[in-house]
């Protein structure tokens, strides 16, 4: 006998067919999608911390060894550890100036909504004034 | 009865018709559905791309002028003075003029419509109303506040009810948008805060 229209196997193979290439489709489709919303993630995070670092020009950790600050849309948690005993700075060739200064390693934990974002390290300097400038009278 | 076999399998019949008819309009739709998906997807990443480009010039600009704020003598009219939408004063590196030289400028926020619409101000001694637009998103959202040297925020600059402040402030934040969302530029001022003494004064015995 003669068959008419598809066989059932037909029918199987055309359908894997199709649902095959539409799958390779929806995760080609997919993966694009999740690389776009990785970059909008990275962007967010390089904002949050070029605001942190102008943040920290702000800060000089010699006052302030560490602290929690928010500033608008985020916060700001930051720690400084000297790296080394702070000292006199010197002034020219005449020996110690008026200000003690040291080296601080900070690192800053940058939140958007109670959200840990990023972390950055940096090094920054910290000074304190700690004497007072001696005039010598004209005569 | 050859004759009658010829006619009977030669071409499809009614049903096959339909099923490849049905089965061609199925995928085919899948197929417009996925390109229409993609082609979603790729306005998505040219508004991505642009945000990049256009959103790297924007900051930079914001915020190379803002740091390099300079304070202006006291009788200047070019005396710092921050709105809660614009902000001028001079800089010393101002996006028309050449770095290195104070030159007046003044940054607004200014609201159309729907819109808010963030202009630089480039001459400010000649056409006082010449203003280049630098950006824009919509909804009004959008201001400017000012710290001063204690860490405090204040809406205007100098504060409204205030002792003795510095004439520029620590920092200044920008709020605004970018398509959907919030975006916060925080700018510390460089430099000194308050205008040098004139020597003529600083000698005045």
């Amino acid at each position: 006998m003669k068959s008419k229209g598809f066989s059932l196997l037909e029918a199987i193979v055309a359908l894997v067919l199709v649902s095959m290439v539409g799958m390779a489709l929806f995760s080609w489709v997919n993966a694009n999608l999740q690389s776009l919303y990785r970059i909008q993630q990275v962007q967010k995070r390089h904002e949050a911390v070029r605001n942190a670092m102008v943040f920290m020009e702000t800060i000089n950790p010699l006052q302030q060894i560490q602290g929690d600050i928010e500033v608008g849309l985020y916060r700001f948690k930051w720690e400084a550890e000297a790296l080394a005993e702070p000292m006199d700075n010197t002034r020219g060739l005449k020996g110690r100036g008026l200000y003690i200064v040291g080296l601080y390693e900070t690192k800053v934990d940058i939140y958007v909504a109670q959200e840990l974002v990023a972390t950055v390290k940096l090094n920054q300097t910290g000074y304190k004034q700690v004497r007072e400038p001696v005039w010598k009278s004209w005569e | 009865m050859e004759v009658m076999g010829m006619k009977k399998y030669a071409g499809f019949t009614l049903l096959e018709m339909l099923v490849v008819l049905v089965l061609v309009s199925l995928i085919s739709m899948l197929l417009m559905q996925g390109l229409s998906f993609v082609f979603q997807l790729k306005t998505q990443f040219v508004n991505q791309i642009d945000d990049l480009q256009q959103g790297a010039l924007q900051e930079y600009w914001f915020r190379s002028s803002t740091r390099s704020l300079f304070p202006a003598g006291k009788e200047s009219p070019y005396v710092f003075k921050g709105q809660k939408d614009s902000f001028s004063g001079l800089t010393m590196a101002s996006l028309h003029e050449e770095t290195g030289m104070p030159t007046p400028f003044k940054w607004a926020l200014l609201a159309q419509q729907d819109k808010t619409v963030l202009y630089y101000y480039p001459d400010l001694v000649g056409q006082p109303a010449l203003k280049w637009q630098i950006m824009e998103w919509f909804g009004h959202e959008g201001r400017l506040q000012y710290m001063g040297a204690d860490g405090r925020w204040f809406e205007t600059w100098p504060p409204a009810k205030f002792d003795f402040v510095t004439q520029l402030p620590e920092a200044i934040l920008f709020t605004g948008k970018r398509r959907q969302n919030k975006l916060q530029w925080l700018i510390s001022v460089i430099g000194i805060k308050e205008a040098p003494i004139p020597i003529t004064q600083q000698f005045d015995f």
